[in-house]
């Protein structure tokens, strides 16, 4: 009977540094910077990789106000139905990114810089790392609208 | 029986115990020196960064946690991507930007203390219309009340951001809980996406103490 429960003991506690070493060596969690945005709206359906938006880089050099009222950004990742039609025509991203204040469009890569497959997300959350997927950002206020 | 089972497992498990401590000590020497394997192998990465200590990040980023790690190897950058090589690597940008007392950077602070100068329209030729006035939300339960200064917040945003989409502009018209700021509605628009998290420096919020626990 002892050498029993000695040999579940010893069987579980095995089990558990396995999975602990197994864990360790698991693939990590993506690094990317926290508030870093993946759109892939559309990218994944037309051949290109997913477009990247690093919002650190952007807010060292303009206020929230300047993207999120005057350009007409919605507080929502994916939620602004950006295309390259309307970037070209100068919206969204395209009122800096024309070659005046930016660089252009012809820069395909730098934007479209994504692992090709990843849904549109918002890096880091905490939406997306205490409730997501169930949740769905934003819902209550697109009612209001 | 039970009885004598239990004891005899009670008296089992202290050498048990001791082996399991001792495995799991070894795993923990294992995964230190892995990790400073890796972060070696980051610090070569960029030898034009050498100030920067290169830390294994546990999916935790440079903004919050002072981690650091290249943008190829961030998880959502392709790497066979030659164009990643050309964008601004965040350490670069904000190594030395003031951080708060959980380690997180104070973009307020950064801000104020001339770090950086973010265009306030796309041209640069407008000025922001900053508002000085607090909002103390008192219903905090045994929490310190939340102050709410629009100031820091304006020298940002303009009112049409938050007002009246976020909040309604009445007071006490908003039934802001901590519940609804981690999904993601009232504060946690920003906060817990680009501003810093909910669940990380409580008193920067909670910073008016609560009478009602002064008196205990």
């Amino acid at each position: 009977m002892s050498s029993k429960i000695k040999r579940n003991v010893l069987k579980s506690m095995i089990i558990g540094v396995l999975a602990y070493m197994g864990a360790l060596g698991a693939p990590q969690p993506a690094q990317a910077e926290y508030a870093d945005i993946v759109i892939n709206n559309y990218a994944d359906a037309a051949g290109m990789r997913p477009a990247v938006f690093p919002h650190w880089f952007h807010r060292i050099r303009f206020r929230c106000k300047v993207c999120h009222t005057d350009l007409g950004f919605a507080f929502k990742a994916g939620g602004n139905k950006i295309d390259m039609a309307k970037i070209i025509d100068g919206k969204f991203c395209g009122a800096c990114h024309n070659g005046e204040i930016s660089w252009s469009v012809e820069n395909c890569a730098m934007c479209h810089s994504g692992i090709p497959g990843q849904p549109t997300h918002f890096h880091g959350s905490t939406v997306q790392r205490l409730i997501a997927p169930a949740y769905k950002p934003l819902q209550a206020n697109d009612a209001k609208k | 029986m039970t009885q004598a089972m239990s004891e005899r497992s009670q008296k089992m498990l202290p050498m048990n115990g001791w082996w399991c401590v001792l495995v799991l000590m070894a795993c923990f020497c294992f995964s230190t020196s892995s990790h400073a394997a890796e972060s070696a192998f980051t610090d070569a990465a960029n030898p034009s960064e050498p100030g920067i200590t290169a830390v294994w990040s546990r999916g935790l980023h440079f903004q919050t946690e002072g981690e650091v790690v290249p943008l190829a190897e961030d998880g959502i950058h392709d790497p066979t991507n030659d164009a990643v090589k050309l964008l601004q690597e965040p350490y670069e940008a904000m190594a030395e930007f003031p951080r708060d007392s959980q380690g997180i950077i104070d973009w307020v602070q950064t801000l104020r203390q001339g770090l950086i100068d973010p265009r306030m329209s796309l041209t640069g030729e407008e000025e922001m219309f900053p508002v000085d006035f607090d909002i103390i939300f008192k219903n905090t339960g045994s929490m310190p009340h939340v102050r709410f200064p629009h100031l820091e917040h304006t020298e940002w945003l303009t009112c049409a951001n938050c007002h009246p989409l976020i909040f309604i502009p009445q007071k006490g018209g908003n039934p802001v809980s901590m519940s609804a700021i981690i999904q993601g509605e009232y504060c946690g628009v920003c906060h817990g996406k680009v501003a810093f998290p909910p669940t990380m420096n409580c008193g920067r919020c909670h910073s008016v103490p609560n009478q009602a626990n002064l008196r205990r």
